[in-house]
């Protein structure tokens, strides 16, 4: 579903993904899952694979995007920005 | 201790500015560091319901040792009880002690505490332990703890009424 290097179409959006570990700007599929920037944020920032991380966007920091949900169905729009959040195990 | 106490207060006045960013938009509560034990504490409400608890963080000897995390409760000040902490559904937030159970919590550490969980892992060194991944800063772990509680199911209230 990445596909940044391809010019943006109406069907895509670029996000931004902010981690403790930076920021990452990528383009998504409208119709991508939240797993699917999940999946691409974890391995952008190298973060363990074996993880349970949460997406939530920065301007509702307390809902988290359930992962099998779509993009279009949060009405993410184009520029906005999602925090990528390591939920931390318990051991 | 074996860390400078500049080094540790430099370090934690870098590191609470992104925790003050983004608790700004979570509504946490920060007291100023206090410089004598070079401590915090920070409030989080729950959304699921509306529960409020009080985080103390203790960062002497940081980073060479892991933060002292521990709850407190808000109306009495009683610290580390079970009606201070949050209930998760796995053991993160874990009822012996309670403690915050993985290794960014020095609380959770059988050297620190002998009544804590973990005697199989070794303070110095946190970061490289593979169970805490990502939390090896207070951003990090701040965001965990919140996120713990914004999660119903995952949140199950406070650990005792």
């Amino acid at each position: 579903m990445e596909n940044v290097n391809k010019g943006q179409n109406d069907n895509e959006l670029t996000l931004v993904i902010k981690s403790t570990s930076g920021n990452w700007t990528c383009t998504y599929s409208k119709t991508a899952k939240v797993q699917d920037v999940i999946n691409g944020a974890v391995a952008h920032f190298s973060f363990a694979t074996n993880g349970k991380y949460e997406l939530v966007l920065e301007s509702k920091p307390d809902e988290t995007l359930k992962p099998e949900r779509t993009l279009v169905s949060y009405h993410i729009s184009d520029g906005d920005v999602l925090v990528l959040i390591d939920f931390g195990a318990a051991v | 201790m074996s860390v400078d106490r500049n080094i540790t207060l430099l370090r934690i006045k870098k590191e609470i500015v992104p925790c003050l960013e983004y608790g700004s938009k979570c509504g946490w509560i920060f007291s100023d560091i206090d410089e004598s034990d070079l401590s915090f504490l920070v409030k989080m409400k729950s959304p699921v319901d509306d529960e409020e608890y009080q985080i103390e963080v203790i960062l002497d000897d940081y980073p060479e040792l892991p933060p002292f995390l521990d709850f407190i409760e808000i109306d009495t000040g009683k610290k580390g009880t079970k009606k201070a902490y949050p209930k998760s559904r796995d053991s993160f937030f874990h009822p012996t002690l309670p403690c915050i159970c993985n290794p960014c919590s020095r609380k959770s550490y059988k050297s620190f505490n002998n009544g804590a969980p973990h005697q199989d892992w070794n303070m110095i060194g946190w970061q490289q332990n593979s169970k805490v991944r990502s939390l090896t800063n207070l951003e990090a772990i701040l965001k965990a703890i919140y996120l713990r509680i914004c999660i119903d199911g995952e949140y199950l209230g406070r650990m005792e009424k």
